[in-house]
């Protein structure tokens, strides 16, 4: 088997385009953990999640021969993940959205400002429950309603500019960072209302 | 979330409030008569909103509206409540994002934002990691499915021009596992009172529900894992009856074995010889496969744990019977598409590792994973059918010693 591992993704692309099999296999090993994180966040549901996993990639072996490989091979994936995760939401019609415009606890009565230093969120390496907090982090991006949750976990993931984010939606830079400080401002209060809600139900047990 | 938290609530009828109103006639007729709007801010918030609908609608896909409506949402500002970032945030977050996420790159005052913002990401993008057999198994499933439109996109390109010394080559090397694909699309087996399966059905699908809850209360008092009474299998995991080493049943026998589920709740109504009664205190396992009524997942060394989040849930822990095992045992030729004969060869019941359980009128999976067969050997039968394909009606006799009648 070839040694993929000095080349670029697009690189290893080229080389599956060209009829390499282990190319392939290389590229989903790749993207294996990203993508696999991205497409459960995004609808809510490992099980639902690898199914989508799997038509992403069938999905860019049918597009192969559309993709141009002096562009970069990540946001394409992930744009196509996303569309699956989409239409897949759509279909199942449970987006159970909580829509911005509706008030969570805390922020009653009007405008609530975020500010991220007031947010009590732990640190990467703070020794939490696994499991509690994957499912905490996901009831908190379930109240965001698709569209915020797709466009920050779009960009968390991608780590992309937001030029390049404009770009890859084709939507202008403005609208790109309104979105965004929504999308963070609403997740972290998400955050904070299900991590007190969790508690809540601690001291009540 | 409490029941009048729901998003599906029917929207309250709204209505401008007198001030609002009157700012937005005179705002009209400014625009009107081409007069520059008052600069108070109320008519500055009434024009942002109004700009909104000024949106371009995007062409490439519905996509942008459904955001922009979201956009409109969190940009009311009185009115409705929504959230936003402080300056201070939203300086380091956009930062932050034009540096590609390096929290040195921010500027040294908004670095404890960054922090939080990093903090915020870990959160969004950790999930419980994948353990190295679930990886292998999800890339695994992925390369099948391409595989697979791989292979149907290279026997349609070929199908025109197959000829006769290509079959004769393939079935030379081929030939034990091609006979049995060919008959696989036009098998008719005798069906039963379609009432009488009906109510075995139920009684079955019932059984599966207790083996659920039998799983369940098993794997509570055994650190989570699934029944297992061998740490590994000797030659083959088929001899039902023989030593527990042997055979894959023992270990769902241990559900009898421990008093987790009875002999009756693992005997389907429609196997006529399901070993049903008292169980013998020393079994180990069923006395014959013709008395066993359901297979269970071939186990791995080590077993398997019911809440290991690294396991795909939708794994499938138990069946009706497989037929292929039926037939291997007896030495006949396999039919990888045939149901299971517990149900008349209607179709079988499956029981899922996140206890759902549903009926299946075909032994295949939506990801096309066979329960009867392991993948290796599901990827051989799809490059032969996509090779050989199934009989046409045109086919000739390969020479004179060839036997071969139809239809």
């Amino acid at each position: 088997m070839p040694d993929f591992t000095t080349q670029t993704d697009e690189q290893v692309f080229v080389a599956f385009r060209d009829g390499d099999p282990n190319a392939y296999r290389e590229l989903i090993e790749r993207y294996h953990d990203d993508l696999l994180r991205f497409l459960t966040r995004l609808v809510g549901d490992r099980a639902a999640a690898e199914d989508i996993f799997q038509e992403t990639f069938l999905q860019v072996h049918l597009s192969a021969h559309t993709f141009d490989a002096s562009r970069r091979f990540r946001p394409w994936l992930f744009t196509i993940g996303a569309n699956k995760g989409r239409d897949l939401l759509r279909k199942k019609k449970r987006q159970k959205t909580y829509e911005l415009s509706r008030s969570l606890k805390g922020s009653e009565g009007g405008t609530a400002f975020v500010d991220l230093l007031e947010v009590d969120v732990p640190s990467p390496d703070a020794a939490l429950d696994l499991a509690e907090r994957d499912q905490l982090v996901q009831e908190a991006l379930n109240r965001l309603g698709p569209p915020l949750r797709e466009v920050l976990l779009l960009a968390y993931f991608q780590r992309l500019s937001y030029a390049q984010i404009a770009e890859d939606l084709g939507i202008p830079l403005g609208t790109v960072k309104s979105r965004m400080h929504s999308a963070v401002a609403a997740f972290a209060r998400s955050w904070q209302v299900v991590t007190k809600e969790s508690s809540s139900r601690g001291e009540d047990q | 979330m409490n029941a009048t938290d729901q998003p599906n609530d029917p929207q309250p009828q709204v209505q401008l409030e007198s001030t609002s109103a009157e700012l937005l006639d005179q705002l009209l007729e400014a625009r009107a008569s081409e007069r520059s709007p008052s600069a108070d801010p109320a008519t500055q918030s009434i024009l942002s909103l109004l700009a909104l609908l000024d949106t371009p609608v995007a062409a490439e896909s519905d996509r942008a509206p459904r955001i922009d409506y979201t956009a409109l949402n969190a940009r009311r500002s009185d009115s409705i409540p929504g959230e936003y970032l402080s300056d201070l945030d939203q300086q380091a977050l956009d930062q932050w994002i034009d540096a590609g996420c390096d929290l040195e790159a921010l500027e040294a005052s908004l670095r404890p934002r960054g922090q939080a913002l990093e903090s915020l990401r870990a959160l969004a993008i950790d999930a419980a990691p994948s353990s190295p057999t679930a990886k292998r198994d999800l890339v695994e499933r992925t390369l099948t499915r391409i595989q697979s439109q791989i292979d149907a996109e290279e026997a349609a390109r070929s199908m025109p021009t197959r000829g006769k010394g290509t079959m004769r080559l393939r079935m030379a090397d081929l030939v034990s596992l091609a006979a049995m694909l060919l008959i696989a699309g036009s098998i008719a087996l005798p069906m039963f009172n379609s009432v009488k399966l009906n109510a075995q059905q139920a009684a079955c699908f019932g059984n599966l529900g207790t083996v659920a809850e039998a799983f369940g209360v098993y794997a509570g008092s055994n650190r989570d894992s699934l029944p297992m009474a061998t740490a590994g299998f000797g030659p083959t995991w088929m001899n039902v009856g023989s030593t527990p080493d042997q055979s894959n049943s023992a270990n769902l026998y241990t559900l009898v074995r421990t008093d987790h589920a009875t002999l009756s709740d693992l005997a389907c109504p429609s196997n006529e010889s399901a070993q049903t009664g008292t169980p013998d205190p020393d079994a180990w396992d069923w006395k014959s496969i013709e008395g066993l009524s359901y297979s269970y997942r071939i186990m791995p060394r080590g077993g398997l744990k019911i809440h290991d989040p690294a396991q795909p849930v939708r794994v499938v822990v138990m069946a009706d019977r497989s037929p292929v095992t039926l037939r291997a045992i007896r030495g006949i030729p396999v039919i990888p598409e045939e149901n299971s004969p517990n149900h008349g060869y209607a179709g079988q019941h499956i029981l899922k590792l996140d206890g759902s359980t549903s009926w299946l009128t075909r032994p295949v999976l939506e990801n096309n994973d066979n329960l009867w067969l392991p993948r290796p050997i599901e990827q051989a039968i799809h490059q032969v059918r996509n090779r050989l394909g199934i009989i046409e009606g045109n086919e000739q006799p390969d020479g004179p010693t060839d036997a071969f009648v139809g239809p």
